[in-house]
């Protein structure tokens, strides 16, 4: 079920540490229910947009909003909706993974015990092994099943599948479709492998270089994007309305990725439609000039 | 909350918990022996060291030796003493916030259905009370051992922290003051070295410029006199056995408040230059210089001691000093983490 209520809304949001800019002028807006991806480049602010809707920070500037409040470090009552699945997995080395879920049970009022419980059994992970002594991909798990079994309605994931091999990167995948997005969670998760997350994800959010370059709908940011291509002798420009994003030229062709502001004639263009990494990185490769217009594009007719 | 506190330092309470356990055990020990062989050193046939030989099987000897080794035991004990306070302080106070930090687990706390001020609250009153639940008895045995020993003062720097409740003092406020430096500094290994010179650096100034202040001192006069017999010097000290002497010496008899050393370095020039008026003669002389200096200066002898039955009073203040600077750094430290970034 999915409904136009925002989960996620920030205005403007700007985060500095010392001289450096983590985020700048961020605002984005995600309706409840949406599986979100968060894709950027390493350092392009994708950890301190999570921690700054998780409560873990405050902003230099500008406003946060989960579920129509406030968020900010003392927004406890707020933080028992939220899940967040860190990038470092911090989970106490030294503890057995029942002992996590105590700590999970005592600190969380709607603690589900038995879903953890359940979900570990079913991955083989022992709750009687000590954290220190999982494996990457099992650790991942038992910090997946302490954001669950909170049962959260928002669900903010770092990295989740990072340093995990292929099988244990699809299995976690897997767990967070079943888990949050089957429940109605709306999930904002991070990386910078668009591809594990493309079948999943609903929502996409483009974030480099501290600044947001695209947030909105997968359907719409797929339905906006389109390959232009035509013979490089036929001297036509690029439709009114398309905002290009990457120019290729061969010795017979030219190809434009373009963003459309309204529906494209023919006119003698091929069209094509890209994929969802190819729209992500085509913004990516563009980001100098996508800041420079304020929403990630090229001005239409460059060609 | 009070588990979770407690789950995360168990196994290094249990490892101080037995090292607390070893230092009593020892002090009673050597509390107990050593009280013993003074008490039978001091009775006939021995009467101190009077009959004590090196002749092998000689009781009084044997003695001897006993009290001489169990002195020797009697360093490490208050050694032990002053060293167990901060430590276990300071490893508990790191413990509950600086490693969660160091190591980045309180962001896993952090983003559970907790407030920071109740997670800070736990792992201070955890923390606060494995403190004391282990220092107060070393404090209650390091206390009996004190009365033990052969006496000596208990106001000396090396008795005053291990023979009363302040060990207990100590201990909390190195918690305390572990907790705000773990907080700001964030790594464990550094805010230990700097919560360890902040420590020494207080440990250091507390007794000779705070501890003097904390009772109100006894002021002894006495006038010149020439009835000290036996004695090279005009005057006869006084101070009962047992109390602190503050300051001991000569200063004009118009000296307003509580005379100090000052007061005493001003009219030495004076009493020098007007010994030296006088030819040096036989010591009998001398004595009748100075009284006749003193009198001409219009100065007195003046003992400024705290007494002996003030020690608890003493113990309970800079108990209580201590407890209240490290209520302040505990403040402090809440006050950081409420806005930190983890």
């Amino acid at each position: 079920m999915m409904s136009d209520e925002l989960v996620i809304e920030t205005e403007a949001l700007t985060k500095r540490f010392r001289r450096r800019t983590a985020l700048q002028d961020c605002s984005i807006a995600v309706p409840r229910g949406r599986v979100a991806a968060l894709v950027g480049p390493n350092g392009s602010g994708k950890t301190t947009l999570l921690r700054l809707l998780a409560g873990l920070s405050s902003p230099t500037e500008g406003r946060i909003s989960v579920f129509g409040e406030e968020m900010s470090t003392s927004s406890s009552a707020l933080r028992s909706r939220v899940g967040y699945l860190d990038q470092e997995r911090p989970l106490y080395p030294w503890w057995r993974v029942r002992e996590i879920l105590e700590f999970g049970r005592k600190t969380n009022p709607a603690w589900d015990s038995d879903l953890a419980r359940q979900h570990l059994a079913a991955l083989r992970i022992d709750l009687n092994s000590r954290i220190r002594e999982l494996s990457g991909g099992q650790k991942a798990q038992v910090a997946l099943a302490v954001c669950f079994s909170k049962r959260p309605e928002l669900v903010l994931l770092d990295e989740p599948a990072a340093a995990l091999d292929p099988v244990a990167r699809q299995d976690l995948l897997q767990n967070v479709t079943e888990l949050f997005a089957d429940n109605e969670a709306s999930v904002l998760m991070s990386t910078h492998a668009i591809d594990d997350v493309a079948a999943i994800c609903d929502y996409v959010i483009i974030l480099s270089d501290s600044r947001i370059l695209l947030s909105e709908d997968l359907d719409y940011a797929l339905e906006s994007h389109r390959y232009l291509s035509r013979g490089v002798d036929d001297g036509a420009t690029v439709p009114p309305g398309a905002i290009v994003l990457e120019e290729r030229r061969s010795t017979r062709e030219v190809t434009y990725l373009v963003r459309l502001a309204m529906p494209l004639e023919r006119d003698g263009w091929r069209i094509e439609r890209p994929t969802l990494n190819e729209i992500v990185i085509a913004y990516l490769r563009d980001q100098p000039r996508a800041t420079d217009t304020g929403v990630g594009v090229r001005e239409s007719g460059a060609a | 909350m009070i588990w979770i506190a407690w789950r995360y330092q168990r196994s290094v309470v249990l490892a101080l918990g037995l090292l607390t356990f070893v230092i009593i055990g020892f002090a009673l020990v050597n509390g107990v022996t050593q009280h013993h062989d003074f008490v039978q050193f001091m009775k006939p046939p021995c009467r101190g060291s009077e009959s004590a030989t090196n002749v092998p099987g000689d009781r009084c000897g044997i003695l001897d030796v006993n009290l001489a080794n169990a002195e020797h035991f009697s360093s490490e004990i208050r050694f032990a003493g002053y060293i167990i306070a901060p430590l276990v302080g300071a490893i508990l106070g790191l413990l509950a916030v600086g490693n969660q930090l160091d190591n980045r687990t309180a962001r896993f706390a952090w983003t559970q259905s907790i407030s920071r001020t109740r997670w800070f609250g736990a792992k201070a009153g955890v923390g606060g009370a494995i403190v004391t639940a282990l220092l107060v008895p070393v404090a209650i045995v390091l206390s009996w051992w004190s009365g033990q020993v052969p006496p000596s003062n208990v106001f000396n720097s090396e008795n005053f922290g291990v023979a009363g409740w302040d060990l207990v003092a100590y201990g909390l406020f190195m918690f305390a003051l572990t907790l705000l430096t773990g907080t700001v500094i964030r790594k464990v290994g550094w805010a230990l070295a700097a919560s360890v010179l902040i420590f020494l650096a207080i440990a250091a100034t507390v007794p000779s410029h705070v501890r003097p202040h904390l009772a109100t001192p006894t002021v002894h006069w006495s006038a010149p006199t020439l009835a000290t017999k036996g004695k090279a010097y005009a005057y006869a000290d006084y101070f009962p056995q047992n109390s602190w002497l503050l300051v001991n010496g000569v200063v004009s008899r118009n000296t307003v408040g509580i005379p100090t050393w000052k007061d005493v370095f001003a009219v030495e020039p004076r009493i020098t230059k007007c010994e030296g008026n006088y030819p040096e003669e036989s010591e009998s002389r001398y004595v009748k210089t100075e009284v006749r200096c003193y009198r001409k200066l219009d100065v007195e002898q003046v003992s400024v001691y705290i007494p002996g039955d003030q020690f608890w009073t003493l113990q309970l203040r800079e108990g209580v000093l201590y407890l209240v600077a490290g209520l302040v750094l505990a403040g402090g430290s809440l006050l950081i983490i409420r806005r930190i970034e983890p």
